[in-house]
């Protein structure tokens, strides 16, 4: 496995070339993670473009002091709220709208699974970006504390504090969704 | 507060952040508290749950993203050359005696010079003696090893998961002259398959090397009426219109009159043959 940190050095150092890894090792995640963010795939791949151009324009700026993962996603949303707010009309979502559940569906065990996680999709899609951010970020981006605590800019007691009350306010989405299908 | 401490600590393993063991005390606690169960049930369901397959990006993306990178490349290359310019043209200005003594006393002009020196007593003796044929196979056999170590090589990287592996692997492969038809051949396999754009481009533009493409000409040929992406169906087209026999030449223009290509790749074709007449 390669170490991202020593090769965005290697980067800042003007070997250009080694951003393809980086790019390789990462573009698959980020571009879910926009999707995630309720980003069609167009702009999706548009923002994974847009963010890997930035994180060569800015590559003197990285100092090693956080992973580089950490600090591309530092990037990664400063890009999509560039984009938003060069865009005030544009509405987030489109993608988001599959998860919509179907009241037709029904509840037999074998697709109970299904079911299940097409809730959990839609209580994460429900709750507030803030919140739904934390969660991605840890859950589906896999980033730790300490990455996501650099990413934030807060303290590790209140990024845990934050998770906790997002991944609450997650179940009680959940258990009104799970109420409204019943 | 034990609810707080509990549900951090069940968030933190989930997410890889903490694999320490819960205190008793805090687990006598959780055993009396069916609420917090429920709380920690639906935070395990949550972590564990299988989640929807990655969304794959399209190849637009690694076109855009290397056509960029190349870009970023190139205006780096012409930053540094410039700033070699600017250096050598300071230390242009004159020296004084004592700083050019200096600078002929400092190890690397040393260096320098006693490794010109070596090469040149070097080949002076290898020229001299009477053997000079057998020092010209021996290289000649040194090189033919070169070639086959960056032959296996090249075939070994073409095969890695990264793109950018397989990438480096093309480039060395061009460095062989791609002189093994089995490195031609794993090329050919890797361009009717690989994933990624930018590799495939590349090994089209190393085919090029090749100037005539014997057997693998039909199956390139293939390769360039079947092919979905627009962009490597062009510079297939543009191989074959380049390299190619008169044969694959005509049964491309062929293809074109029937209109069996894209029109943006008739377009294309017709602008070459165009240009050629011209």
């Amino acid at each position: 496995m390669f170490d991202e940190k020593e090769l965005m050095f290697q980067v800042k150092a003007g070997q250009l070339d080694k951003l393809a890894t980086l790019f390789e090792n990462n573009k698959v995640q980020l571009f879910n993670y926009f999707i995630r963010t309720g980003n069609n795939r167009a702009l999706s791949e548009d923002l994974v473009q847009e963010t890997f151009m930035r994180v060569l324009a800015y590559r003197t700026s990285f100092s090693g002091s956080s992973t580089f993962k950490s600090w591309m996603y530092g990037i990664a949303r400063n890009t999509v709220a560039e984009h938003y707010r060069k865009n005030k009309n544009q509405v987030l979502n489109c993608d988001m709208d599959d998860e919509e559940l179907t009241n037709e569906q029904t509840l037999c065990e074998e697709f109970e699974d299904d079911q299940r996680s097409n809730i959990f999709n839609k209580s994460l899609a429900s709750i507030s970006p803030e919140d739904r951010e934390i969660i991605m970020l840890s859950r589906f981006q896999q980033l730790n504390y300490q990455e996501i605590s650099t990413l934030l800019d807060c303290n590790l007691n209140t990024l845990k504090s934050r998770m906790r009350n997002a991944v609450s306010k997650l179940q009680m989405s959940y258990q009104k969704l799970v109420g409204e299908v019943n | 507060m034990n609810n707080q401490k509990i549900i951090d600590w069940k968030i933190a393993s989930l997410a890889d952040n903490d694999d320490s063991e819960l205190s008793e005390e805090l687990q006598r606690y959780l055993a009396k508290n069916n609420q917090l169960q429920e709380e920690l049930l639906f935070i395990e369901q949550f972590w564990t749950n299988e989640s929807k397959p990655l969304v794959m990006p399209s190849d637009k993306l690694d076109a855009n993203f290397y056509q960029m990178l190349s870009r970023a490349q190139s205006a780096e290359q012409q930053t540094s050359l410039q700033q070699n310019n600017h250096h050598s043209s300071v230390q242009e200005q004159p020296l004084s005696l004592l700083d050019k003594v200096k600078r002929w006393l400092m190890p690397t002009p040393i260096a320098q010079f006693a490794t010109l020196t070596f090469v040149f007593v070097l080949g002076f003796n290898l020229n001299q003696g009477p053997n000079n044929d057998k020092t010209s196979a021996d290289l000649s056999v040194l090189q033919q090893d070169i070639s086959s170590l960056t032959t296996v090589l090249a075939m070994s990287m073409l095969q890695k998961d990264s793109a950018s592996e397989r990438l480096s692997g093309v480039a060395y492969s061009r460095q062989t002259d791609l002189s093994n038809p089995l490195l031609v051949e794993q090329l050919i396999a890797l361009l009717a398959r690989d994933k990624s754009t930018s590799v495939r481009l590349a090994i089209i533009n190393s085919l090029g090397e090749l100037k005539s493409f014997g057997s693998s000409e039909q199956q390139l040929f293939t390769l360039a009426t079947k092919e979905e992406n627009l962009l490597v169906q062009i510079e297939l087209c543009r191989l074959l219109l380049n390299y190619g026999s008169v044969e694959i030449k005509k049964l491309l223009t062929e293809q074109v009159n029937q209109q069996f290509l894209k029109p943006e790749v008739q377009e294309f074709i017709k602008a070459q043959s165009l240009a050629s007449y011209i």
